[in-house]
């Protein structure tokens, strides 16, 4: 059985950070869960409870949507003092040809999904430098992998924090402070409930479970389902000018 | 932890043809996906509502065409656990597969479980499933404690055998139709561990099936009888009656847990009655040769189907029919000899037939299917070859015979079958809530 972890999930509320959650609940970890609604936050907490959680508390903030994250901050480290693993899970995923005509909200798709993650990862980073230890696990996305006409800005914004990541990892590289760039596929969320479901969709259950053993394991960079890597692999490998003309 | 592969769950497409486990019914509905429990559901507007967990009812009671589906899928989170009296309090669209998994290590089995764990406790609440402990523990809904309904008007209420018990009656295999359940509290059962101690008793003809049934009902809370009805000659009624009990101790046997998806719908060619009927004598044989005294871990005990994610397929894309009726055990016995009768001169062969006595109890829903006598259940392909027609003879003798059909196996059953299955339908109406409809219900009862 893995060690009990302290985890600070931001954005909990995401239906992978439940089920990526849920794992860790079962060898009594303890969680301070972060999101926007505090009725959702109960009945997650309650079920993390059941399910062998130690302790769990919960704060309702707009974490997403401002850069001074110092206040949230120093309550969470004087009430979360053995704080050793962060989740962040929140995202947004607006619609592209919406965002394309409207640079206010590409902006704010920017500020949610990159500027707010560097703002509080900073905080964090340097948290855990003291510490000299932890685990940073990040959702970025494969659209971060090549910019598409579907999904370019939010892609964009996950591309920034995927290097920003990259980056963090290499200034951690010989300590024992784990950071993990999380690359999902196709999830069945509400993020994409509007979508069809096709062959390539997962469940959130399962990819919270790659998570959950990538964390355990520390590994750098997962892609999940795991197949994603290679379609990544052949998406990046399409030259320039064949790339810009294809409709993927 | 196990994976499932994604497909394994009936997963909902959100636009396209929704079909149930039976792949018969093609219907065209929009569904929308509850998250979570403090959500505001509007059940408002021109649409039937119908809420699904799973959606493993094989016919038409989890199907609502031109209508809107509620999932419940990701409705799936504990609320609380009382370990010392085993109550456990969930949200209904959690899985009988994530209640075991974290149920069973801490010594608490489902009170009642059906041949699947892939159902939402929404979902056996609707259709007050029954297993292979009827006759020692009765139905799912005689294990539940409470619930919440919501209403289409918005009402929230809270149901058990004190509180709105009417209401709590008609909810229990009351086929979603009176609401829908948010959350629910169970009874578990305490067990010492996560194995089975099994005995095969072997039979060769209904005569001694009922024997063999009288002799063990006692000694073993869960029995079910696996009959070869595919030879047809002085094979036929000859099978497997299967008992078992929770093991005291645990067993160091290990158990894999994989699990395989069928990729693709099998061509409808390989169901045919030669086929079957090799598949049956093997089967007979292999376990006639095998140990008739063995511990087992209670996944491959109770759940042998879903080791196979999308087993439906193998029935082609055409579906299949199933067919599960209780038959009253009259003095003379006559009509069990007769509907097998039936069964051995039609031209129909079934992998798997199915055959268990129901005890006498108290029903816990005022349209629970499970009644004393003997139940039969089986599938064939759906093909045009006359099967529905003959399902629906059997129906016909079923009900003339004061028998039973049961709901969520059922794409055939005519509005008298189902008046005559279920005496109390007039009254169950009554607490039909005016937007809730499936297409069950339609055909059965509303357009009478």
């Amino acid at each position: 059985m893995s060690n009990k972890r302290h985890i600070l999930i931001l954005g909990a509320n995401s239906f992978i950070a439940q089920e990526t959650a849920k794992n860790f609940a079962k060898n009594g970890s303890d969680f301070y869960l972060v999101s926007r609604d505090s009725e959702k936050l109960e009945e997650i907490k309650k079920d993390l409870l059941v399910r062998g959680a130690g302790n769990v508390q919960i704060e309702s903030l707009e974490i997403a949507s401002t850069l001074n994250h110092e206040s949230f901050f120093d309550n969470l480290t004087s009430n979360f003092t053995e704080l050793d693993t962060v989740l962040i899970a929140y995202g947004s995923l607006a619609d592209q040809e919406k965002a394309q005509a409207d640079a206010e909200l590409s902006l704010q798709e920017i500020g949610i999904n990159y500027t707010s993650v560097v703002s509080i990862l900073t905080l964090l980073a340097n948290y855990f430098e003291k510490k000299s230890y932890g685990t940073i696990a990040v959702i970025s996305s494969v659209a971060g992998d090549r910019g598409r006409k579907k999904n370019y800005v939010y892609g964009s914004a996950k591309a920034g924090l995927s290097v920003f990541l990259e980056g963090l990892r290499n200034r951690f590289g010989k300590s024992d402070i784990k950071v993990l760039t999380i690359k999902p596929g196709f999830v069945d969320t509400p993020m994409t409930k509007d979508f069809k479901k096709g062959l390539l969709f997962a469940s959130a259950e399962n990819v919270g479970l790659d998570i959950f053993e990538a964390i355990e394991k520390g590994r750098d960079v997962i892609y999940t389902p795991f197949f994603w890597r290679y379609i990544m692999l052949i998406i990046k490998m399409i030259p320039e000018c064949i790339f810009k003309k294809l409709n993927i | 932890m196990v994976k499932i592969p994604d497909g394994a769950k009936n997963t909902m497409d959100h636009s396209g043809k929704i079909t149930s486990w039976g792949n018969y019914f093609k219907t065209t509905s929009a569904v929308i996906p509850l998250y979570w429990q403090s959500e505001d559901i509007a059940l408002k507007g021109s649409d039937y509502f119908l809420p699904v967990g799973m959606r493993r009812s094989y016919g038409d009671c989890c199907l609502n065409n031109f209508g809107k589906l509620i999932s419940t899928k990701n409705l799936n989170r504990f609320i609380s656990f009382d370990s010392i009296n085993g109550v456990l309090c969930c949200q209904s669209g959690i899985s009988f597969e994530e209640i075991l998994q974290f149920s069973v290590p801490r010594g608490w089995f489902l009170p009642v479980s059906p041949g699947t764990k892939f159902v939402s406790v929404g979902g056996a609440i609707a259709n007050d499933v029954h297993g292979k402990n009827h006759h020692s523990a009765g139905t799912f809904g005689e294990n539940v404690l409470e619930f919440e309904l919501l209403r289409s008007n918005g009402d929230k209420i809270v149901c058990s055998k004190n509180d709105n018990k009417e209401l709590f009656h008609a909810t229990i295999a009351g086929l979603g139709l009176t609401g829908l359940i948010l959350w629910a509290k169970i009874q578990l059962k305490p067990v010492k561990s996560a194995f089975m101690q099994c005995k095969n008793i072997f039979f060769y003809n209904l005569e001694e099936f009922l024997k063999v049934s009288k002799e063990y009902s006692d000694k073993y809370e869960y029995t079910v009888a696996w009959m070869d009805c595919a030879s047809k000659n002085n094979l036929f009624g000859r099978g497997i009656f299967m008992c078992a009990n929770h093991s005291p101790e645990s067993s160091d046997k290990s158990y894999s847990k994989k699990m395989k998806n069928l990729p693709f719908s099998f061509p409808n060619g390989l169901l045919n009655n030669f086929f079957v009927s090799g598949f049956n004598r093997l089967y007979f044989t292999l376990k006639e040769k095998s140990a008739h005294d063995f511990v087992a871990h209670y996944e491959p005990y109770f759940y042998p189907l879903d080791a196979v994610g999308s087993w439906n397929k193998v029935y082609g894309k055409r579906g299949f029919l199933q067919f599960q009726c209780v038959i009253p055990f009259h003095e003379n016995r006559k009509s069990f000899f007769e509907i097998f009768e039936i069964i051995k001169k039609s031209d129909y062969s079934s992998y798997l037939t199915v055959v268990k006595e129901f005890s006498e109890r108290q029903p816990a829903g005022l349209m629970s299917f499970p009644r004393k006598g003997i139940t039969i259940c089986f599938d064939i392909p759906n093909k045009n070859d006359g099967a529905i027609e003959f399902i629906k003879s059997l129906n016909n003798y079923v009900c003339d015979n004061g028998g039973a059909l049961y709901p969520a196996k059922d794409a055939s059953m005519s509005s008298d079958n189902f008046i005559s299955s279920f005496g109390k339908a007039d009254e169950f109406s009554k607490f039909v809530d005016s937007k809730f409809s499936s297409d069950f219900w339609k055909r059965v009862y509303k357009s009478i």
